[in-house]
């Protein structure tokens, strides 16, 4: 009887807390891993798969999607819905961005992402400006390895 | 002492129960009222907001995102990214829409929406095929008001060329391969089977005589399904004329089996293959 209640008194802690770290993983912040250097060298300078940066997410600019030229955000690509891209917000929604051959305008409710490594980054120059609906959270900090520990600027 | 822990246990609770809620709400279902008249006459069939749908959206489509044309679903607009619109998807990445002057391709990880009443919808015919990854939920079915519940299904309609399926409310047989409904198990001696396309027709002699025919295939997978009777040569099987076979073994019947359900003689079976 002892063991058996035990046994549902962790099962129900260990219920509970998985459900709020899923909540707290969705709607406060999460932590990433970075994949491919397309944003060195602010994340992953070597090409180390061993060392690759995790980096913390805060996901209350979803509330009121505030922002900032500058932010590095994930955002879910629009052509393979699935993945998820780490690139830094260059174009807020009417400015003006130029690129290879013309001037483009950001259309309402899109921005425009690119890469800091811009030799090997698949970004708005490829596939246009993103609607903002599709970003899932704001980057604010490199938390792995720890001698990386730092604040993205 | 004693009320001070009946507090933290009351508080405690509520905010375990909160948690809970938000994380249902997030990643299994959540109810949502409909706003506006652009799904008329599926949602909010009266302009009274008094009478505005509530309607259940599941977010479990959102892990492998597998939609199929047809669903309704509530996706973030990608003009003014606050608001979220609720509308039908008529077309998956690779397909040709007819748009007003031109025809379009969806392209990859796209799909083009339109609403159901479409002199009052904002939709991709304004604001072009939307990113996938914009879909929030998929709706289900209506809950509220009382007399409105029902399950959504995948309405479609068949016009210029655009592929439509219509709904069957209740027992149907179906297609095979993609479910796709016939025929209610009411009408199988009507002459209205939907969701068929009509092959060419062709004179065949049956098993009871020479008939002209015609191959039906499922509108949504393409699968023969069975076959329609044009024109019958012999007196005695005049009363075929208009009437479609579907065969046996293409069909799912009501309780998810394979049914003979052909008025005709039980030859069937194969003509065909």
């Amino acid at each position: 009887m002892g063991i058996q209640n035990l046994l549902w008194q962790v099962t129900k802690k260990a219920f509970t807390g998985g459900i709020i770290g899923v909540t707290i993983s969705d709607r406060c912040c999460s932590v990433v891993p970075v994949r491919g250097d397309s944003m060195s060298p602010t994340l992953n300078p070597q090409r180390n798969s061993y060392l690759d940066d995790y980096v913390l997410v805060e996901k209350f600019c979803l509330q009121d999607y505030k922002f900032v030229r500058g932010d590095v955000v994930v955002f879910s690509s629009p052509t393979h819905f699935k993945d998820k891209y780490i690139k830094r917000i260059v174009g807020l929604p009417g400015e003006w961005i130029s690129s290879s051959r013309d001037v483009i305008r950001v259309p309402e409710g899109h921005c425009w992402v690119e890469g800091d490594n811009k030799a090997s980054s698949l970004d708005s120059r490829t596939f246009g400006p993103i609607p903002l609906g599709l970003i899932r959270g704001r980057v604010t900090s490199v938390v792995w390895p720890p001698q990386r520990v730092s604040k993205i600027s | 002492m004693g009320i001070q822990n009946l507090l933290w246990q009351v508080t405690k609770k509520a905010f375990t129960g909160g948690i809970i809620g938000v994380t249902i709400s997030d990643r299994c279902c959540s109810v949502v009222p409909v706003r506006g008249d652009s799904m008329s006459p599926t949602f909010n069939p009266q302009r009274n907001s008094y009478l505005d749908d509530y309607v259940l959206v599941e977010k479990f489509c959102l892990q492998d995102y597998k939609f199929a044309r047809g669903d309704v679903v509530v996706f973030s607009s990608p003009t003014h990214f606050r608001d979220r619109y609720i509308k039908r998807i008529v077309g998956l990445p690779g397909e040709w829409i007819s748009s007003s002057r031109d025809v379009i391709r969806v392209p990859e990880g796209h799909c083009w929406v339109e609403g159901d009443n479409k002199a009052s919808s904002l939709d991709s015919r304004t604001f072009g095929p939307i990113p996938l990854g914009l879909i929030r939920g998929r709706v289900t079915g209506v809950v509220w008001p009382p007399q409105r519940v029902s399950k959504i299904n995948r309405w479609i309609c068949l016009e210029m060329g655009r592929l439509f399926v219509i709904d069957l409310q209740g027992e149907t047989y179906s297609c095979k391969h993609c479910h796709t409904p016939f025929a209610l198990t009411d009408d199988l001696i009507s002459k209205v089977f939907v969701n068929v396309t009509v092959g060419e027709m062709e004179h065949r002699i049956m098993m009871t005589g020479w008939h002209t025919v015609a191959d039906i295939f499922c509108v949504c997978c393409g699968s023969l399904v069975g076959w329609k009777y044009e024109i019958a040569y012999e007196k005695s099987q005049k009363y075929k004329e208009g009437k479609f076979i579907i065969e046996r073994f293409k069909v799912l019947g009501p309780d998810g089996g394979g049914y003979d359900m052909n008025e005709d003689e039980p030859m069937i079976g194969s003509d065909e293959e």
